[in-house]
């Protein structure tokens, strides 16, 4: 077997950076094989992905060998290049480029002025092997972010690629859309002897499918074996429940989006005391979002009635932080409530050493990764001294060492003696902070508990 | 939906249909050419969009139609049988017949556009565009696909402000208007930097002329449909001319046209009603 990548001594660093993202680094994965990249964010995953495709390399000072099946990646030329190595990037909204499932598919078939015939055989043959032929009319708008990766991968494949590269895939996921896309990307792997490469700062998730597993770290490519893929475990944080008075009650509330639409939510009731720490989990669609909209003032109830004694001291963190951010600077975007919230200088100081962003306090909001900047809107939010605390998915997509920090930010809102509720997927999250769970179902509260009573009665999450 | 009968078509014989009789209905200022015309949009619409819909666009067209009919005989009074006088104005039969004649040509090209609107939507363009010039196609495509995206992102950020009271923000309309804009400008910026990478990556550019998938390839039949509308719009542009040239309202409302000179033109605004009500025969027979 030939080799699908094959580094030798590659060195690379960006034009205005002292330090190199890679120097000498040397990787070789054989054809066919499942290979996983694993390293915290900012080590350079990303940066190697894109060397190994030439049209989206970044600009810098490249040297040593690069092979892509024992051709040096300098002579691909575009065509060839798009044929034969395929990148699906970790979100999902922009990738896609069309508003049809059906001009998605076929947007880089067309790119190569494929024949009409030919493009509708690997368009039928991607949609009948992954089973996405029921989305081929519908809008990309009207597909589930799991769904709109899957149809990433799907447009992928219709190129009949040899090589597949993947950055971090599943990181904008909840967790059962991740199984579900992985398994199709295992699928791709085995039965039609596509390589994969991708890269992820959750290589737990991949153990099952992965054949070879490599770190990058300082600059280094290295093997690690498949057994150490696993996700690191947080003991418990907090212990006991709240039982200050009830500032939030939400009782007998109906709410759906549109006259006509179906209801998000029937009868829900939901009761928060003061310190609390409660975390909303639910499948997707659940209402999660929707339950904090209407605590949040957002959205009324059609039906039912709704308390908030905290309603004019609440901050509500979205799901994209990129809708807080709108300022020329990171040291701007902390100051901009300084004035009407009464901190100054030294906090902001405190605020970006507490985030890891002191270095980066002239930068453009952004020109940080998506977890930074996650950061930096929670951060901006803490400093305005909130009392309750609606966060919709803070965890989402962050690697171990971010989610550490947003952990002991919230730890030290709650000291201070925040309310905090948080919309989540990320279980291991709630089992380390939250001090009860709720749990939607259909519209309803299935279920509330304090957390350990939760775990333990959870038959899926009790392990 | 009864969009059913004409997606069995390639979406350029409805396109054309539809465009023959909005052209026809516009200049066909005749009394019995509009009433059918105007006859077959309502029924289409009925037919297509159920009771509740087609009134409620008449809600705001029916009006308009009496606004025509008053204000024309006041400035135009011609005519010869006169039928009253208002203080300085002479009110003729003729007239009145002309506003109503006219107001009525409009709700119906109005009618005609709204159910072609209602029956072609931007799929069914692209389907057509995308042979022709590729490039433009998908720039609607894309088009299609971020500004819903940025409208409801403008919402997210608008809300996302105004829920986080804790910031006591002072909250002028004006100030958040521009910084919404701002955030969203952003956003998009970078949004865009991706995306076009993302096109690279799947071979964006590699070929100078990109070719284009077909959803709904060109049939004999689509044909064979096309070329008898086609016909059918010929020989209706000469009826209706025949029958424009021959009408007078002033002074008297007279016609020379012969009844053949209407048929083609109504024919024509029969088809979609016909085509609809051949689909429910259908489902009726083999239900």
């Amino acid at each position: 077997m030939s080799n699908a990548v094959e580094i030798r001594d590659l060195s690379f660093s960006y034009p205005d950076s002292a330090s190199p993202v890679l120097s000498r680094a040397n990787l070789a994965i054989e054809e066919g094989s499942f290979a996983v990249l694993c390293g915290p964010t900012g080590s350079g995953k990303t940066t190697l992905l894109r060397l190994l495709k030439p049209e989206i390399t970044p600009a810098g000072s490249i040297s040593g060998t690069r092979l892509l099946f024992d051709t040096p990646a300098e002579s691909l030329d575009l065509h060839d290049s798009s044929i034969n190595i395929a990148f699906v990037f970790q979100n999902p909204e922009n990738q896609i480029v069309c508003d049809t499932v059906w001009h998605e598919l076929a947007f880089g078939l067309e790119n190569l002025g494929m024949p009409v015939d030919e493009m509708r055989l690997r368009v039928a043959e991607t949609c009948t092997y992954l089973g996405i032929g029921p989305w081929f009319r519908m809008r990309c708008e009207e597909l589930s972010g799991g769904q709109q990766q899957v149809l990433a991968l799907a447009s992928a494949l219709t190129l009949h690629p040899r090589l597949l590269l993947l950055d971090e895939p599943t990181s904008m996921l909840d967790p059962v859309a991740e199984k579900e896309f992985l398994s199709l990307l295992f699928r791709a792997n085995r039965e039609l002897g596509t390589t994969v490469l991708v890269a992820t700062h959750r290589p737990e998730a991949y153990r099952a499918y992965a054949t070879c597993a490599f770190a990058l770290e300082g600059g280094a490519v290295g093997p690690v074996p498949l057994e150490e893929l696993i996700a690191t475990q947080r003991p418990a944080e907090y212990n006991g429940t709240a039982a200050g008075d009830r500032v939030v009650n939400l009782s007998d509330v109906w709410f759906r989006y549109r006259r006509d639409g179906a209801w998000v939510l029937r009868g829900f009731d939901f009761a928060l005391a003061r310190g609390e720490m409660r975390a909303l989990i639910g499948g997707n669609a659940s209402g999660k979002s929707t339950v904090l909209s209407l605590i949040a003032g957002m959205h009324d109830p059609q039906r039912g009635k709704r308390m908030n004694a905290l309603a004019k001291s609440q901050a509500y963190l979205p799901q994209n932080p990129k809708a807080l951010l709108a300022r020329e600077s990171v040291e701007e975007e902390l100051a901009e409530w300084s004035s009407s919230c009464g901190y100054g200088e030294p906090e902001i100081a405190a605020a970006l050493d507490r985030i890891g962003l002191a270095d980066a306090r002239a930068s453009h909001p952004y020109d940080l990764s998506g977890g930074q900047q996650q950061l930096l809107a929670l951060e901006k939010l803490l400093l305005t001294r909130p009392d309750l605390l609606l966060l919709d998915e803070p965890t989402k997509g962050l690697d171990p060492a971010r989610v550490d920090v947003i952990a002991s930010e919230l730890k030290a809102a709650r000291d201070r003696g925040a309310t905090i509720v948080l919309a989540t997927h990320d279980f291991a999250f709630v089992k380390r902070l939250a001090t009860s769970v709720t749990l939607l179902f259909d519209g309803q509260a299935s279920a509330t508990l304090p957390r350990d009573e939760f775990f333990s009665r959870s038959w899926l999450l009790g392990a | 939906m009864d969009r059913a009968a004409f997606q069995t078509f390639h979406p350029v014989v409805p396109t054309i249909l539809f465009v023959g009789i909005i052209g026809l209905s516009m200049f066909g200022l005749e009394p019995r050419l509009v009433a059918a015309s105007l006859v077959f949009a309502l029924l289409f619409a009925l037919a297509t969009q159920g009771v509740a819909a087609a009134l409620d666009k008449l809600r705001w067209q029916i009006p308009l139609l009496i606004l025509i009919c008053l204000i024309n005989p006041l400035f135009n009074a011609r005519g010869s049988h006169l039928l009253f006088r208002l203080g300085p104005f002479l009110v003729y039969a003729e007239s009145v017949a002309y506003g109503l004649v006219m107001g009525a040509l409009l709700i119906a090209v109005l009618m005609w556009i709204e159910n072609m609107a209602y029956l072609i939507g931007s799929d069914e363009l692209l389907v057509m565009g995308g042979g022709v010039l590729p490039t433009v196609s998908l720039m609607v495509s894309m088009t299609m696909r971020l500004i819903p995206q940025l409208l409801s992102r403008a919402t997210t950020v608008r809300t996302a402000l105004q829920a986080t009271t804790s910031a006591r923000a002072p909250q002028s309309e004006k100030r958040s208007r521009v910084r919404v804009m701002d955030a969203l400008m952003s956003w998009a910026l970078e949004d865009s930097l991706e995306r076009s990478d993302a096109m690279r990556a799947r071979g964006w550019g590699a070929v100078a002329h990109r070719t284009s998938f077909e959803a709904h390839p060109f049939r004999m039949r689509d044909l064979i449909a096309l070329a008898l509308v086609a016909g059918l719009i010929v020989l209706a542009v000469f009826g209706v001319l025949d029958i424009v040239h021959g009408w007078d309202f002033y002074p008297s409302m007279t016609g020379t046209a012969p009844f053949g000179a209407y048929a083609p033109a109504i024919v024509l605004f029969a088809i979609p009603l016909c085509c609809i009500v051949a689909e429910h025969v259908w489902w009726a027979v083999h239900e």
